[in-house]
């Protein structure tokens, strides 16, 4: 559950959101895409309610519409301007095979394909580097940071503090449905070595009471 | 391990009864009554026999090829036949009765066949990567088409072809736009995720008459052809494909309204398929054609609040 939260972000910046499991990560990007109902306080976008129309979301887990193909799925997007063929060269998918037949990664792919296809100012990504091997994380690495020069802002999540930190403009450090401290490219050395010695520190009695 | 197995299939009906809230449940219940004494009634008619075991025993089998659990069962379960022979002797258990009832032992015999056979299927439903014309001049918003198209592209088109060129026959239209509907019907069982609901940037009004309207579009498309053919050798009884046709398309409205009456992303509901059963069983039956015709009033009004949650942003 989150309670109190209070966040500020600055827009055409990249935001990284950490926490460990069940801080409430995902629960704040579906509160901030209008999947999750809040009871109080307000979410705002340039001063504006937060709207699905200026919002791409790549959810932590994909589903897709059985028995269709990628170049379908894609296809269901409009956007003239996106070159399916030109974009898929990054990532070389089969797309006119079914998307039931695709492995985690692939479609971890083709719904990041969709997110860029949609071409929305802001982009929530939960968990985007999940299942993709290291080729294609720097690969989205590289488009996320051109997009956000391009002006679009970037929120994105990860456990893994090490994707964000050579990404992020920000990182919002969340624990128990609070943000506990956010911190600027400057700082992020200190607050990954204060992060690390906090979680080995609360858990080293335990561990070493278990292998002694 | 079967008495697990029964007892998650307790809990789960006692979940979908509890999804569908007290009213609906009693009212599903009562229909599902009704059905099974029609299917009772019907047993006594010398010609319906032989269709109504085929009828449940595809249905039956198309359970054993659809459902998830069955790599589950085959690996945790030291006896895999026997759960399965189990569950499929309790769904096919009303019809066994009624035959037995009736003395029909042959036929007794024979269902018992076929029951104890299906569960030696293991066909791997694996998904097809068909790419065909036919999917290709499919608008890419009817993304249901294309799926089911795909799923059942061989048997859609050679009915269809066979429709066609049989449509001197009398019965050989009708037929085909029969088939052809319970097909499309099927289309609109699963939830589309919520990145494809929101594709269109439409508010709720508006989603729901263009999607309606599409898809009644397609399928008169699809089977005008076979109207038109009908209609050169059979003038006089032009009124048979378009009552046919006319049937077809408000179910599929109805399809479309159930769907997203309990639209959840990414979850299949239950209730959904019980109420798309009532559906395609109004063809069969027609005294359920009229419960229909309330359902969707009911459906329009539900789909259009549950889709408000998702699609407000775009009204």
């Amino acid at each position: 559950m989150i309670e109190n939260l209070n966040l500020e972000m600055q827009n055409n910046c990249i935001h990284g959101i950490v926490g460990l499991n069940g801080t409430g990560k995902t629960t704040l990007l579906n509160s901030i895409y209008g999947l999750k109902i809040y009871t109080k306080g307000e979410m705002l976008f340039n001063n504006e309610k937060f709207s699905k129309k200026l919002i791409s979301y790549l959810p932590a887990e994909n589903y897709f519409y059985s028995n269709i193909t990628a170049r379908e799925y894609l296809s269901l997007f409009k956007n003239k301007q996106f070159d399916v063929e030109k974009w898929n060269a990054l990532f070389l998918l089969p797309l006119d095979k079914v998307i039931d037949n695709y492995s985690t990664g692939m479609k971890k792919k083709l719904a990041l394909l969709g997110i860029h296809k949609q071409d929305k100012p802001l982009l929530i990504l939960d968990e985007p580097f999940n299942g993709l091997d290291i080729e294609t994380s720097r690969i989205i690495r590289s488009i996320l940071i051109k997009l956000k020069d391009k002006g679009k802002t970037v929120v994105v999540t990860s456990h893994i503090i090490e994707t964000l930190t050579n990404m992020c403009d920000y990182i919002h450090y969340l624990e128990n449905g609070r943000i506990k401290y956010s911190v600027g490219k400057g700082e992020f050395k200190d607050f990954e070595s204060e992060i690390f010695h906090s979680i080995e520190s609360k858990n080293q009695d335990l561990i070493n009471e278990l292998l002694k | 391990m079967l008495k697990q197995i029964i007892k998650i299939r307790v809990k789960q009906f006692f979940r979908v009864a509890a999804e569908a809230g007290f009213f609906r449940a009693v009212f599903l219940l009562a229909m599902i009554c009704f059905g099974l004494l029609a299917m009772f009634l019907k047993l006594e008619d010398k010609s319906y026999q032989e269709i109504i075991i085929v009828v449940v025993a595809i249905s039956i089998l198309s359970i054993h090829l659809k459902r998830k659990d069955r790599e589950f069962i085959n690996i945790y379960s030291t006896k895999p036949y026997f759960i399965f022979l189990t569950e499929y002797i309790l769904l096919g258990l009303p019809l066994l009765g009624a035959l037995i009832y009736y003395g029909f032992w042959t036929y007794v015999l024979y269902f018992s066949l076929l029951l104890a056979l299906i569960p030696f299927l293991q066909i791997n439903t694996r998904a097809t990567n068909i790419n065909s014309w036919f999917q290709r001049i499919i608008p890419d918003n009817n993304f249901e088409w294309k799926a089911g198209i795909r799923k059942n592209l061989f048997l859609f088109v050679g009915i269809w072809f066979l429709g066609l060129v049989m449509s001197f026959i009398i019965a050989s239209v009708p037929v085909a736009i029969f088939v052809l509907g319970v097909f499309v019907l099927s289309f609109y069982e699963k939830p589309e995720p919520l990145q494809i609901l929101l594709v269109n940037e439409l508010g709720v009004t508006k989603f729901i008459l263009k999607k309606i309207k599409n898809h009644l579009m397609i399928f008169a498309a699809t089977t005008t052809p076979l109207v038109l053919a009908f209609l050169i050798f059979h003038p006089h009884y032009y009124f048979i494909p378009f009552i046919e046709m006319m049937m077809f398309s408000f179910l599929i409205a109805y399809s479309i309204l159930l769907k997203y009456a309990f639209y959840r992303p990414e979850n299949s509901s239950a209730v959904t398929g019980i109420f798309s059963m009532i559906g395609i069983i109004s063809v069969f039956i027609p005294v359920f054609f009229p419960v229909v015709l309330v359902l969707s009033v009911k459906f329009l009004v539900q789909a259009t609040n549950n889709l408000k949650f998702y699609l407000n942003d775009f009204n």
